[in-house]
């Protein structure tokens, strides 16, 4: 970045959010932001939409990240440009795959974050973005954890989980949820469906329960049913709900934003997904297991063969495709 | 030309205790190789490597053994969208004969449905459970 003053700096960015800069030469020594859980800068008090309570700044990237045009007072994302005065953007969402019919407040191109301004960012100006380790009232109904940037980490308990999801987040999938899923009170919201509670201490509850190492290069959004818990492998068990959310990092790439919970929403889920008419997931295996997961013994058996032979698990491949081969493909000659 | 792939019929006997009825199934199989040799000896691998052991759902010991090798052929045709992979032929066929080799569509495999196998029942009880407990499914009745 060019300064005013002639001289450069270099900003460093680490899973799509700015974390420091070195001012001057490369061997300076890096000044690292202290931010609040939306990126805005630490040393200021903002406004949820970026208006300045208390303290000032001059470092151009205060808010949530973004860059600031003292010129035109405009704060700049990757596709268009943010108001902090007006609150809303001074162009529509350029991404069609941002809005859903069943969320009224999607279809105004003009909001910032869709009016939940406390709990996501929106650093590319395309779609707005979970907050890693956001709280508070505006999250009052639903928790967020940082991930690991691989889905199987938060499987732990659950072989359907491992089956599917362990899939998904491997470099064959990683990415390629576009558009992004549809925004059903069961899918994509950013958010958890009516009555869903979060998940009290994620440090030794959902994180800790399911091993899910700190910090990393996903953020998840989940929570469960109100009276259910989490404990390890208790995630299916006994028809327990998680609901996780799981998106790339802000301003890099879309979001990817899927749903574990139980076998039913798992099953609607994907099984909407599947059809392909609101979302493209172009994912074979996808398909195969949402068909399993719609109720379909035979594509659950292959299912497990599949997972069974990425395991290089012989004895279970052996088995299940014995299975496959007597109780469903017993056609004889 | 060395050819680079090719096809075994694995023969694999399944016999369930107490059940007098063996299974045979003759299992076919794509082997890449640099030679005949190569692949034959790949198919014994991947025979031996098909045997099994575990129970049914009725927990009766089920056991598969690798018997043989029934054919290994080469495939003329590179591995692709149309490519030829086996072929048989017969001489001095009848036209009835003839007419009886070709089914209608509905009777291809491809598009018949999932149907449970007669005799003896072969399947595994660790996975027809653990199809129970993680996807939520039930073994459907013989009567599918």
């Amino acid at each position: 970045m060019l300064s005013s003053g002639g001289a450069y700096t270099d900003l460093i960015y680490a899973s799509g959010s700015l974390i420091a800069e070195v001012g001057g030469t490369q061997n300076a020594v890096p000044t690292y932001r202290i931010t609040d859980n939306l990126g805005s800068l630490g040393s200021v008090n903002y406004s949820p939409y970026g208006q300045i309570f208390s303290g000032s700044t001059s470092d151009p990237f205060g808010f949530t990240g973004l860059q600031s045009d003292p010129t035109t007072a405009l704060y700049h994302a990757t596709f268009r440009q943010y108001s902090i005065q007006q609150g809303r953007w001074q162009s529509p969402d350029p991404y069609a795959g941002s809005y859903n019919w069943a969320d009224p407040q999607s279809l105004n191109r003009y909001a910032y974050v869709n009016g939940r301004a406390m709990a996501f960012t929106d650093p590319s100006g395309k779609d707005a973005c979970a907050v890693a380790g956001a709280v508070g009232p505006e999250v009052g109904a639903f928790a967020l954890i940082p991930l690991a940037g691989c889905i199987a980490e938060l499987l732990g308990g659950g072989a359907l989980m491992d089956a599917l999801f362990g899939d998904i987040f491997g470099t064959k999938f990683h990415g390629s949820l576009k558009p992004r899923p549809n925004r059903g009170p069961m899918s994509e919201t950013l958010g958890m469906p009516t009555g869903w509670q979060p998940n009290g201490n994620l440090a030794s509850g959902i994180q800790g329960a399911l091993g899910l190492p700190s910090g990393g290069c996903e953020f998840g959004v989940c929570g469960g049913i109100p009276g259910e818990s989490f404990g390890p492998g208790l995630v299916l068990a006994g028809g327990g709900s998680l609901l996780c959310q799981i998106a790339e990092p802000c301003g890099v790439i879309e979001d990817t934003v899927l749903v574990i919970g139980t076998l039913a929403t798992v099953g609607t889920v994907a099984w909407e997904m599947s059809k392909g008419g609101k979302q493209n997931v172009g994912h074979d295996w996808v398909r195969a297991m949402a068909r399993s997961l719609g109720g379909d013994y035979c594509s659950a058996l292959k299912a497990i063969m599949q997972k069974a032979r990425r395991d290089n698990d012989g004895v279970l491949f052996n088995a299940a495709k014995q299975t496959y081969k007597q109780d469903c493909r017993g056609y004889g000659n | 030309m060395i050819a680079n792939w090719y096809i075994a019929e694995i023969i694999m006997e399944i016999t369930v205790a107490n059940d007098v009825r063996n299974v045979v199934h003759h299992n076919f199989f794509l082997i890449s190789a640099n030679s005949p040799d190569e692949a034959y000896e790949k198919a014994i691998k991947i025979g031996k490597e098909s045997e099994s052991d575990y129970h049914n759902p009725q927990d009766k010991p089920v056991e598969t053994r690798f018997i043989g090798i029934a054919d290994l052929d080469v495939i003329q045709d590179n591995l692709a969208d149309g490519a030829e992979v086996l072929f048989h032929y017969a001489v001095g066929v009848s036209p009835e004969q003839v007419r009886s080799l070709a089914r209608s569509k509905e009777q291809l495999r491809a598009f018949l449905p999932p149907k449970r196998a007669e005799g003896p029942d072969c399947a595994s009880s660790e996975i027809v459970d653990l199809v129970e407990k993680q996807f939520g499914i039930a073994r459907p009745s013989k009567a599918n």
